[in-house]
C-alpha cells in the first residue's frame, strides 16, 4: 500500500513553515472481525480547518472516535499510526491517554447531541468546571471568571446566571454553544466537531458554524469537522476528505474539490445535491454503500462507478497523487480529465 | 393543472391545550397553527418551509384529519369522514422505520391499505402488491422481505408503495426524504417526480430543506411560529423574497460555494421565541432586522401582489 506524503494537502503546507498538529497515516480500524475503516490518512495543521464528508456508513465517525481513543469496546486500530505533536498515540492505553492527558487538554470533542454530551445532573458551571481545572485553575473564584467568561465568549445570554443552569434548561443552540465552552474551556490545541449542527436549524447551524470559525481562528486551532454536508464543507473548511467505504478516496483544498472533483465518487456526491433549480432532474448515484461485511473485491466503489471496468473489481487502488496533483484512490486517476460542472 | 383546487383552508387554526399543576388542569393554548389559508391546486407541490416548531408538520396532519383544527375550515375535495379522507388523502414520513410493523413483511405492510378499505382480495390483491412494488422500482424479492432487511432507501419506497395503494390524489411528504443520504434522497425524489407525473399526484412537500424544495416544488408557503409569513411560486419566493424571515432562511442555507464562507452569512440574532408566548403584532419582530414600534401592535398585512400571494410584513414594499 503506497502512502502518500502526509504535507501535500494545501498549499500552505507544502510551503512547509508548519508541521502537521495531527496527521494519520494508513490507519485501518477494526470491531472484532470487521475492518471498517481502511487506510485512512489525514493531516491537519494549527489555525486549519480539515472537513471529513461521507454518508452514512463511510466511517466518517468511526475516524474520530480513533483519533480520540473513544472506539469503545471490542475497537482498535489495527494499522497504521495516529501523530498528535509529534507523538505516535494510536496504542496508548486508557490510563496513559489520561496521564498525557489526550482527551480535554490537547483534544476538544463537539458532538451532534448536545442533550447527550452534557450531564443532565449538573450544571453548566460545574461541567466548565471540570474543564476549567485542566489548565490548573482551582480558585472558585477564579473558576466562576473565567467560565462567566467563556459562556459570555460563545454568545449565551446572561452568562453569569447561565452557570447555575442546567442544560435542560436552555435551548437547542444555547446547549451546543454550552457544549462548545466546554469543549474549548481546557484550551486543547485539536477540536474534532462530529456534526456539530446536524440536529440545528438552519438559522441557528448558521450562528454556531460562526462561532466555531471564529474561536478556531482567535485560538489557531487545529479543526477536523466532520459533516455529510457539502455546504459545511463550503462555508467552513479549507481542506477536504471524501470518504467511501472506510476509506479517504480524495482530498485536497475545498475549493478545488468542489469546483475540480476528479474521484467518480466525488464527482456523484456532488451532482446528487440538489441544485434548487426548478424542475432538473437529480443525477442520482445508483444503489447503495455497502456494508463493512460485504466489501467489494478490488475497489470499493467499482460496483456503483459509471467507468469501472474488469480490472477495478481485481486490483485495490493506492491512495497516492495523480500526475495532475490530486491526492485520489482511483484506477483510472490519470484517465480523469477536468471536471466541468 | 386544472382551475379547481383540491383541498382549500381557510383561516386553519390547531391549538394545543397547556396543561398545569397537580390537576393537569387546561391553563391556556398554544396555538401551533394560527390562521392559515391556502389552496392545493391538482397536480402541483406545495412546500411547506420552516425552522423546527413552525407547524408545518402540524398543518400537514391537521389536513390529513390527524389533528383537529380549533377554528376555520378545510375542504377536502368532498371527503366527509376520515375513511373517505384516507382514498383522497396519504401521508410519508421521515423515519419510514417507525411508520412501518416491523412484524409484517413489505407484501402485507402495502396491502394493508387495499384490505381495509375492501379494494381488492387473494390473487388480485398480491397482483396489486407486485404492481406497486414495481411503480416504486422495487424487486418483486421484496414482496417477503421484513423492514429491518431492507435498506433506508428502501424502507422509504415501501412507504411510499403503501400511500400509493390507495390511490390518492394528494400525498402529504413529511420530511419524506430528510434522514437520507444526499445519493439516495436523489433517487427518492427522481421517483417522486415521476409518480407524479405518471399519476397526477398532488404533494404537500414539508422540508426544512429550501435546495430540495426549490428544485421540487411549484410553490412555497414560508411558516415561522404557527403563521404563514409568505406564499407564492417557488422561483419568486426563493430568487426574490420579500419577507424579512425568508430572506433569513435562505441566507442561513449553507451553498455548495467555495467562494460563500460562514463568516460572510449574516447571522439572525437569538432563538426562536416559545410559541407559548409569542411575541405581539408580528412574530417574526422578535428577531427581525427590520424590525420598528409598529410591528410590535399591527398584525401582520396579508397583502397579495401580482406575484405573491402573502408577504406579511408591514415593512414590505419599503425594503
Amino acid at each position: 500500500m503506497s502512502l502518500a506524503p502526509v504535507n501535500t494537502l494545501s498549499p500552505a503546507a507544502q510551503a512547509g513553515d508548519d508541521a502537521p498538529l495531527l496527521s494519520v497515516d494508513g490507519m485501518a480500524v477494526r470491531y472484532g472481525a470487521l475492518e471498517v475503516c481502511s487506510d485512512i490518512s489525514l493531516s491537519v495543521q494549527r489555525g486549519r480547518a480539515l472537513a471529513l464528508i461521507g454518508e452514512s456508513g463511510s466511517g466518517k465517525s468511526v475516524t474520530v472516535l480513533a483519533i480520540t481513543g473513544l472506539l469503545g469496546a471490542g475497537g482498535a486500530i489495527d494499522r497504521g499510526t495516529v501523530t498528535l505533536e509529534g507523538a505516535e498515540i494510536s496504542r496508548l492505553s486508557e490510563k496513559e491517554r489520561r496521564r498525557r492527558g489526550l482527551m480535554g487538554r490537547k483534544i476538544g470533542m463537539i458532538f451532534q447531541n448536545p442533550s447527550r454530551a452534557l450531564d443532565p445532573v449538573h450544571t453548566i458551571g460545574q461541567q466548565l468546571n471540570e474543564s476549567l481545572s485542566l489548565t490548573g485553575l482551582t480558585s472558585r473564584e477564579a473558576l466562576r471568571a473565567k467560565g462567566t467568561e467563556w459562556l459570555r465568549h460563545v454568545g449565551l445570554p446572561d452568562p453569569e446566571e447561565a452557570l447555575d443552569r442546567y442544560p435542560h434548561q436552555l435551548s437547542g443552540g444555547q446547549r451546543q454553544r454550552a457544549m462548545i465552552a466546554i469543549a474549548l474551556a481546557s484550551e486543547p490545541e485539536l477540536l474534532i466537531a462530529d456534526e456539530p449542527t446536524t440536529a440545528l436549524d438552519v438559522t441557528i447551524q448558521a450562528q454556531v458554524l460562526t462561532l466555531i470559525r471564529r474561536l478556531q481562528r482567535e485560538l489557531n486551532l487545529a479543526l477536523v469537522l466532520v459533516t455529510h454536508d457539502f455546504g459545511v464543507v463550503a462555508a467552513m473548511a479549507d481542506d477536504v476528505a471524501v470518504m467511501y467505504a472506510g476509506q479517504v478516496v480524495e482530498s485536497g483544498p475545498v475549493a478545488q474539490i468542489i469546483r475540480d472533483p476528479r474521484h467518480p465518487y466525488t464527482r456523484a456526491l456532488l451532482s446528487s445535491i440538489p441544485t434548487g433549480l426548478p424542475g432538473a432532474r437529480i443525477e442520482a448515484l445508483p444503489g447503495s454503500v455497502p456494508s463493512a461485511a460485504a466489501m467489494p473485491t478490488g475497489c470499493r466503489f467499482h460496483p456503483r462507478c459509471p467507468l469501472a471496468d474488469a480490472g477495478c473489481a481485481q486490483t485495490e487502488p493506492a491512495f497516492q497523487t495523480a500526475s495532475y496533483g490530486r491526492l485520489l484512490r482511483c484506477l483510472k486517476a490519470e484517465e480523469m480529465t477536468a471536471h466541468v460542472r | 393543472m386544472s382551475a379547481d383546487p383540491l383541498f382549500s383552508l381557510r383561516n386553519v387554526s390547531v391549538r394545543y391545550p397547556i396543561r398545569s399543576g397537580f390537576f393537569q388542569r387546561v391553563t391556556g393554548h398554544v396555538g401551533a397553527v394560527e390562521d392559515a389559508s391556502f389552496e392545493l391546486k391538482r397536480g402541483e407541490t406545495l412546500a411547506l418551509v420552516g425552522e423546527s416548531g413552525c407547524g408545518k408538520s402540524t398543518l400537514g396532519r391537521a389536513i390529513l384529519r390527524l389533528e383537529p383544527i380549533a377554528g376555520g375550515s378545510i375542504d377536502a375535495d368532498g371527503a366527509k369522514d376520515r375513511k373517505a379522507l384516507a382514498r383522497k388523502a396519504q401521508v410519508v414520513f421521515q423515519d419510514p422505520l417507525g411508520s412501518l410493523d416491523p412484524r409484517w413483511t413489505v407484501g402485507s405492510l402495502i396491502a394493508e391499505g387495499l384490505v381495509v378499505h375492501g379494494i381488492a382480495r387473494g390473487a388480485e390483491r398480491d397482483k396489486q402488491v407486485h404492481a406497486l412494488l414495481a411503480q416504486v422500482e422495487l424487486p418483486p424479492s421484496t414482496f417477503h422481505k421484513f423492514p429491518h432487511q431492507l435498506s433506508g432507501g428502501q424502507q422509504q419506497r415501501v412507504a411510499i408503495a403503501r400511500a400509493l395503494a390507495m390511490r390518492p390524489e394528494l400525498i402529504v411528504l413529511d420530511e419524506a426524504t430528510s434522514a437520507l443520504d444526499v445519493s439516495v434522497q436523489a433517487q427518492i425524489l427522481n421517483l417522486l417526480v415521476d409518480l407524479q407525473r405518471d399519476y397526477g399526484l398532488t404533494y404537500l412537500f414539508i422540508s426544512h430543506d429550501l435546495t430540495v424544495v426549490g428544485q421540487f416544488a411549484d410553490r412555497v408557503a414560508v411558516m415561522y411560529l404557527g403563521r404563514i409569513m409568505e406564499l407564492g411560486s417557488a422561483a419568486d419566493v426563493l430568487t426574490a423574497p420579500q419577507h424579512p424571515y425568508t430572506r433569513a432562511l435562505l441566507a442561513s442555507s449553507l451553498k455548495v460555494d467555495p467562494d460563500a464562507r460562514i463568516e460572510d452569512v449574516p447571522l439572525l440574532t437569538g432563538d426562536v421565541p416559545s410559541p407559548r408566548n409569542p411575541p405581539s403584532g408580528c412574530r417574526f419582530r422578535s428577531r427581525c432586522p427590520l424590525a420598528t414600534a409598529p410591528c410590535a401592535t399591527l398584525t401582520h398585512r396579508m397583502t397579495g401582489s401580482a406575484s405573491r400571494e402573502v408577504a406579511a410584513c408591514i415593512a414590505n414594499g419599503d425594503t
